[in-house]
Order: C-alpha cells, then structure tokens, then sequence
C-alpha cells in the first residue's frame, strides 16, 4: 500500500514538475553549456594555446589576496558561529533532557514531586524544546535575511543565523546524549547526596563529552558550507566572489572558487573525519 | 546508623517485589542478606538509600521518615550511607581519583564540586591515595576506571563509599563478579572496614559459609518476603538450602 502511494508520488513529481529530459537538450541550453565551457577556460588563455606560466600568473592574480581573505573570513566565520552554537546548546540541553530536568532525577526523592511541581518541570523541558525546534526550523539562510534586516550587512549578521540555526540542532542533539546516558552512575551518585548540578559535572559531563565533541564536529563543517553560500548574501566570504565572478559573467573565476571552497569543505571534512575518529577511540 | 522497615511493600508494574517487610538494623550491626536471584535483596537495599520508593509502608532512617524528609535532609542522610550497587555505577570515562572524590559531592559547594572534579585540593588527593591504600589500589589513582578490570572496578566504588565517610555501608551481592578467593578478600575487606569504624554493614550475596562466618546475623529473602532473620549461627545449612531450593519444592 505505501510502496503503491510512494511509487504514484514519483511518477506525479515528475509529470506534475514539468521537467522533461528533453529540455536539458534543447538548443539554447546545448549553446549556453558550450560557452560556459569555453569561458570557464582561464580569459588570458581563451583562443591560445595552454601555457602553464600564464596560467599561474593568472591562478595567483584571481586567488590573490582578496580571496585568501575570503578564505580566512569563511573559516573564522564558521568558527565563531559553531562555537556561539555549542555554548548555547550545552546551557539550554540541560532544560531539554527529560532525565536531569524531570522532577526526580535518577533517583525518589523524599516526599514525591507534587503534581505542581510535575506539570512545571515536563513544561520546563516542553517549552525548551520548543525552543530549540523553532531555531533549527528555520534555514541559516532565512535567519540571515532577518538578521540583515536588522543590523545591516556584515558578519553579525551570517554568524548569528549560523549559530541561532546550529543552537537548535546541536541543543536536540546534545539532550538526547543526556538522555542516553547509561544511569547507573548518576543513580549511585544521587543515593550519595549529589545535587542536579553535581549530577552533571561529575558523571553526565564525563559520560557525555565524546558524543558532544563528535556532533560538535560534524556541525562545524555544515557551518564551513553554510558561510560560503551565505556569502551570497553580500558578506564578504567565498560566496560573495562567486556571486560577483558570475554577475560579472567571469566564469573562469567563479570556477576557482567553487574551487577553493570544495577545498575548504574538504580539509574540514578531514580535521574534522581524524578529531572524530580520535574521540571514537579514546 | 539505624534502619527500620514498617510494613514494607515496593510493587513493580507486574511484580510485588517485596510483600509486607518489617524488620529493623541497629547501629554497628553487620548483617547479610541472603536469598536467590529476584527475592528483592536489591529492592530492599533500594528502600533504604531511598533510591525505591515503597509502595506501601515505611522506612525509616535513625528515626526518620525517609519518605516524609526534605530533600536537604535526604541528602545529608544519603550523604551518611555509602552504596557499593551491583554496577558499581562508576563514570567509567573519568578517574579513579575523579570516581572517589564524588563519593564526597554531598559535602561540596559549586567550587568544590569543579574543583574536585577538574583538580582537587593535595589534601583531598592524599585523602583519596589512603583510602584506596586501604582497599589495596593505590597505584591506580590516575588511571581511567574504564582501564580496569572488574574487581578493580569494583573496589573503587568501595573506595568512593569509604570516602564519603559514611556511617554505613550498603553492598548489593558485591562478589557476583569476582572468583571465590577475591570474593572471600572483598567481603572480608568490608567487614573489617565496618568493624573497625563501627559502621552498619549491610550486604546482599549467596554463599553461605561466607555470609555465617563474616556476619553476625542473616536476613533470608525468597519471593518479596522474610524468610528468616537470626543469629546467623542459628541459621543451618538446610534452612539456606530451602531458601534457594523452595522454588523447585512450591511449583
């Protein structure tokens, strides 16, 4: 029954879309691919034969130093908004975890939690959520215009919206690690007089960190990607090259770009790949 | 430390885990409890650290209501029971030295806690080196728990109860995982430490010969209630048999 229903939601995607193969054939997109790949081709070599010196001097004048400053500001960029995000996620994750937020963590109490005080505490972690859903439902992208509208163009403004989006995911992901906590230790640490806050420091900080660092990683290189694109918004970072190579229809420069970025994206992927694997291990 | 069961009954959704238990823990008194897997030894336990709730009647902790405390008095009566549970419920990612010093967490204020939990105070490190001398690893004081082996393991925890300076000592079946001639060494260790520092020793296990040598008096559990509860030299070898044997004798 779903198999039927998702293979009928296929075939009306496709005929309800209006993209047929065909087009990608037509003659005026076969014309615009061919002198796209003609002008991506470096301007100085266009027409000549390929000469590797001309081509460096070419390389090293179209990277030069505004894109190595774009390079730089992509990089600080992201790493200032993951590191604004995780702050945020690990202060609101401790009112999202149902274990250490509910009334009783890991253990009774004395007198049982009145109902008062049930109702406020699964409120605590409801609107908590709530919260962070809201954050993470909204695209950088979005959060960015409303954050421009705002402060004008800028870093802020891309720094925030990535570390408002990121705040939502990683605060989800950072309470579903204290939930998944194994409980016998904050259990045994209760039974011996341990308050909320020491339940934390002593046994879901230790229990929680490699998983915190590991999501903290993987969101550090999403934050690489989005502040290329974001760039796109008129912020000087990758992004904003790209835009204004192609405004100014030269392709050959928006490839090396493209380029550099893929690059960046890449060497994040591995700083981040080997920290990850590190953390796996120890 | 005194303990006391008024009536006592903890009912699980599909099991009564205990049925109607009274019975009452002097000071200094060392007492095992003995009965087979699923009797409720670990419920009991659990009713008097207060970490189970009674579904019916009472407990009582030197006098008082552990149901009816604030949670400030609660845990400062937790902070006085120290709890060596099956698990040992160590952090198996931190240190020993880092495992024991929470045995004290009760006594810290916020510094304190950070403190001992990123750099203890020398004194509080020379502290925990002795009281892992006494359990017989003090070499490991650096080392990450998850390093260790279970009896290792299990004698941190001994350590981190010791720690906290209790006026008893708590331990659920404490040699499950430990060959007959180190469960023998652990078992002894906690009498000694009770006797020597007058603590109310309450212990969970199975081997008899054990249990009537080490300890004065025998609690027996079988099915959520109290078999029986003597002098331990009065207990034979027959009645123990039955506790474990009823099963196979009632179905």
């Amino acid at each position: 029954m779903s198999a039927v229903s998702l293979a009928l939601l296929v075939v009306w995607a496709w005929a309800y879309g209006g993209f047929r193969f065909t087009d990608l054939f037509q003659n005026q997109s076969r014309e615009n691919a061919t002198r796209f790949l003609r002008e991506i081709r470096p301007f100085p070599l266009q027409d000549q034969p390929w000469d590797w010196t001309t081509w460096f001097r070419w390389m090293s004048e179209t990277i030069g130093p505004n894109a190595s400053e774009a390079l730089g500001a992509t990089l600080a960029l992201s790493v200032a908004a993951v590191i604004l995000a995780a702050m945020a996620a690990l202060v609101v994750s401790v009112f999202a975890a149902r274990n250490l937020a509910g009334p009783e963590p890991f253990a009774p109490s004395g007198k049982p939690p009145s109902q008062i005080a049930r109702v406020l505490h699964r409120g605590l972690v409801g609107v908590t959520r709530l919260i962070l859903l809201f954050a993470r439902s909204i695209p950088e992208y979005v959060w960015a215009f409303l954050f421009i509208t705002m402060l004008g163009v800028g870093a802020w403004p891309v720094v925030l919206a990535l570390a408002v989006h990121n705040a939502g995911i990683l605060g989800r992901l950072f309470s579903e690690v204290i939930e998944n906590v194994e409980p016998s230790a904050s259990r045994t640490l209760r039974v011996s007089g341990a308050g909320r806050g020491q339940l934390f420091v002593h046994a879901i900080l230790p229990q929680s960190l490699n998983r915190w660092l590991l999501y903290f990683f993987y969101r550090w290189e999403t934050c690489i990607r989005e502040a290329t694109v974001l760039g796109l918004l008129g912020f000087i970072s990758l992004g904003w090259y790209i835009q204004d190579a192609r405004a100014g229809v030269r392709y050959d420069e928006m490839v090396v770009y493209v380029g550099l970025g893929a690059i960046l994206i890449l060497l994040a992927d591995l700083v981040s790949a080997v920290a990850r694997r590190y953390l796996r291990s120890g | 430390m005194r303990f006391e069961l008024e009536h006592a009954s903890v009912r699980y959704p599909r099991i009564l885990a205990l049925d109607n238990v009274s019975l009452s823990i002097a000071s200094g008194e060392r007492v095992a409890l003995v009965g087979p897997s699923g009797a409720g030894k670990t419920t009991l336990l659990g009713l008097l650290h207060g970490g189970v709730r009674p579904s019916a009647g009472t407990v009582r902790v030197d006098d008082r209501v552990l149901g009816e405390m604030s949670m400030k008095d609660l845990r400062a009566t937790r902070l006085a029971m120290g709890f060596v549970p099956q698990s040992f419920g160590l952090v198996p990612e931190s240190r020993v030295l880092q495992n024991v010093a929470a045995g004290r967490v009760g006594t810290r204020n916020w510094f304190g806690t950070l403190r001992d939990f990123l750099a203890p105070s020398r004194d509080t490190v020379r502290e925990i080196h002795e009281t892992l001398e006494r359990v017989g690893i003090s070499e490991k004081l650096y080392e990450r728990v998850d390093t260790l082996s279970g009896g290792q393991q299990q004698r941190v925890a001994v350590a981190r109860a010791l720690f906290q300076k209790p006026r008893s000592l708590l331990a659920d079946e404490p040699i499950s995982s430990v060959d007959p001639s180190r469960a023998r060494a652990t078992v002894g260790l906690l009498s000694d430490l009770a006797q020597e520092r007058e603590l109310t020793l309450l212990v969970s296990l199975h081997q008899y010969e054990l249990a009537r040598e080490l300890f004065p008096r025998l609690i027996g559990l079988r099915e959520g209630r109290v078999h029986f509860d003597s002098p331990s030299s009065k207990v034979s070898e027959s009645m123990f048999r039955d506790l474990y044997e009823l099963d196979v004798t009632s179905s």
